[in-house]
């Protein structure tokens, strides 16, 4: 047979061959993907490798309502990097591999084959939270709060310059947020985000869309709300060769129960979403005020020698931005 | 095969590029604004309850909000109890091109009115064309005729000395004095006066009047200010009645119907006149009703700022504030490590029990 004709064979086999047929080419060394095969209900179960963020737990649950036959096994990236070896074995046990862009080159360096791999990139969006950034200590691990890693860029700043807390409070304004380009980060975190997931191969801009009219879709930048959630899983389980009902209930939210910073209202607006100056902290029902906000992470700072932390998704430019801002504003 | 006509088309005629693929808060319907305003021009402002948001706006936008009654030397309680600022005159809402117009010929040509002052029940006279502006009322048909000559006084710099005027239509329904045709913003009876069958009549323009009495108000506001640039918008508030015998729904279509096509003549007709599309921001199919309050019909505060940030972008030249390219590609490269920050939920327990 020619290489042409071998290769016409094998695009047409990719595409009709049942799963076992596959196998046995591939021990032969043929690169062939099996073709989708559609479970009924009392077929043996499709088992699914999930590992995401903290998102996992809604994913595994919109995956299991909307595929019966399927049998999700899942974690979080944190896990599968503690125990590299034991998502390895997952890997080569499960039918389908829903990973992120990071687990999926972890998995295929170590041999586990490609075709089995659904892409799930993290969702991150800081169109809505764009003050939000990390914190890391000298030894590279994170600063934490009652708000987990989260931090407010111009709180933290505002501590490093020894600005007092009036102070800080003072500059989260309008003309701050435009200083520190604030309001372009829907634009530029709109189209990181819709890139992502495309060259993922599951598309969410008319999604995106829908979302943004429904107003602010974030609890903080990398926790959507379970709606979001919801709709990417449906695209994802669209991926699964596996039965899938249509069920549009709505899902669960736990990371409602984490902390939700809120979308300040300068931002909100000009993002066509209503926002506030009320910060929830993680596993409680209650609320901060701006300036409560500001006093329990001037605490925490401040047990940290002045430039010992390093901020994290930020650049040099904004601090420079920042500093021009506070120039001359304070008497000092 | 012949050319399609469409296929040298900008993204902006078409739906799919222009509003399908973009986000509803970020559709700008501005293509082709006719002048640009500085922070220096003098902007005057007139028009139903939507023009009263765009007043507010332009002043703490830090536009030259031209205001000659601003009711100096008056508490800021008794500025807002009298509606100073509210528009750049106390003229209250002009709902009407016909009153817009009768109000340019009555200060800058004398036009006199049959019906001067109606009473109120608790005795007190108002003016019939800005009923409510003064909520204490005056003492004497003389005291609201006083008022009155100063307030035209104050209109009269309005129209002559105004670099921009925005104008916002209202609707087309209006009480008249069947006497002399003025038209009166709200029915008598309302907030003063009586309702009397014999003198007063309902009418609902139509759309030759309204054009018609809009190019006569542009043309005599040329006469007396040349130089001056007109923007026309439509207000997207609904009626909150008609006295037409049919839905109010179907009433609040015809009038911003006849009062679309009405800005779109004007604006055809003149270098000077633009329209400025914030009826399609706020009732456009993209934004589904999200501009809106409870009621369906009062506009809220993100839709207003949609339209304020649309007027900004095309009028001036300060920009959008979106992110340009040196901007985009930082915070691109800047995007894997971001996201690929793992969560943070085991530490967010620590730190929450420690």
């Amino acid at each position: 047979m020619s290489g042409g004709m071998r290769e016409r064979v094998l695009h047409v086999a990719r595409g009709i061959l049942p799963g076992s047929v596959a196998r046995r080419l591939r021990r032969h060394g043929q690169s062939v993907r099996s073709a989708p095969q559609r479970r009924r209900s009392g077929d043996e179960s499709h088992n699914v490798l999930l590992v995401s963020n903290c998102a996992t737990p809604v994913y595994a649950k919109v995956l299991e309502r909307l595929c019966p036959t399927i049998r999700v096994t899942a974690y979080d990236d944190r896990s599968a990097m503690a125990n590299h070896a034991q998502f390895l074995k997952d890997c080569a046990a499960n039918d389908s591999l829903i990973l992120s862009p990071l687990r999926r080159d972890a998995a295929v360096k170590d041999g586990i084959d490609e075709t089995k791999i659904i892409l799930l990139p993290p969702f991150y969006f800081t169109g809505y939270h764009p003050d939000t950034v990390y914190l890391a200590k000298p030894d590279k691990t994170s600063v934490t709060t009652r708000f987990g890693a989260y931090h407010s860029s111009i709180c933290y700043l505002s501590h490093q310059a020894g600005l007092g807390i009036a102070d800080t409070v003072s500059l989260y304004t309008e003309e701050v947020y435009r200083e520190l380009d604030f309001f372009s980060a829907w634009q530029t975190g709109r189209d990181n985000l819709l890139n992502a997931f495309s060259d993922a191969g599951i598309p969410i801009d008319p999604m995106f869309r829908r979302w943004a009219r429904q107003g602010c879709f974030m609890h903080t930048v990398n926790h959507p709300h379970s709606h979001v959630l919801g709709d990417i899983g449906r695209l994802v389980a669209a991926k699964l060769p596996v039965e899938r009902r249509d069920v549009g209930l709505p899902v669960t939210d736990p990371l409602a129960n984490g902390p939700s910073f809120p979308c300040y209202p300068e931002i909100a607006e000009a993002n066509g979403a209503w926002g506030s100056y009320y910060f929830k902290p993680a596993q409680i029902d209650e609320l901060m005020t701006l300036t409560e906000f500001v006093t329990m992470c001037f605490e925490t700072y401040s047990a940290f020698p002045k430039g010992a932390l390093i901020l994290r998704n930020w650049s040099q430019r904004k601090t420079r931005a920042f500093e021009a801002c506070i120039s001359g504003r304070f008497g000092g | 095969m012949a050319d399609n006509p469409y296929e040298s088309g900008q993204d902006y005629q078409f739906w799919r590029r222009a509003v399908s693929r973009t986000e509803a808060h970020l559709v700008d319907p501005v293509t082709h604004p006719k002048f640009t305003l500085t922070r220096t021009d003098r902007i005057a402002t007139a028009g139903s309850c939507f023009a009263q948001h765009i007043s507010r706006r332009l002043g703490a936008l830090g536009f030259n909000y031209f205001v000659p009654e601003g009711g100096e030397g008056l508490t800021p309680e008794d500025r807002q109890r009298g509606q100073y600022g509210v528009f750049s005159a106390r003229y209250g809402n002009l709902y009407t091109v016909h009153q817009l117009n009768q109000l340019f010929r009555e200060a800058m040509h004398g036009e006199g009115r049959h019906e001067t002052a109606w009473q109120r029940e608790d005795g007190r006279f108002v003016d019939p064309y800005r009923p409510t502006v003064a909520p204490e009322g005056y003492a004497s048909p003389g005291d609201v005729a006083e008022a009155r000559a100063e307030h035209l006084g104050h209109v009269r710099r309005v129209f002559a000395e105004a670099d921009i005027f925005v104008f916002t239509l209202g609707l087309t329904e209006a009480w008249r004095s069947r006497e002399d045709g003025a038209v009166f913003p709200l029915a008598p009876g309302v907030a003063g006066g009586g309702f009397d069958e014999a003198r007063h009549t309902f009418h609902n323009f139509t759309i030759d009047e309204t054009r018609a009495e809009l190019a006569s108000f542009l043309d005599g506001l040329r006469e007396v200010n040349p130089e001056v640039r007109v923007l026309l918008t439509v207000s997207p508030v609904p009626l909150i009645a008609t006295f037409e015998d049919r839905h109010v729904l179907v009433s609040t279509t015809y009038s911003k119907s006849v009062l679309r096509v009405a800005a779109q003549a004007a604006c055809d007709a003149s270098d000077m006149v633009d329209y400025f599309p914030s009826y399609e921001i706020i009732t456009g199919s993209p934004t589904g009703g999200m501009y809106f309050e409870e009621d369906s019909r009062e506009v809220n505060s993100i839709g207003v700022a949609h339209a304020m940030r649309s007027f900004v972008s095309a009028y001036t030249d300060e920009g959008d504030g979106r992110a340009d390219m040196a901007l985009r590609r930082e915070e691109s490269e800047a995007y894997g490590e971001a996201a690929s920050i793992v969560c943070d939920e085991e530490e967010v327990d620590r730190s929450v029990s420690s």
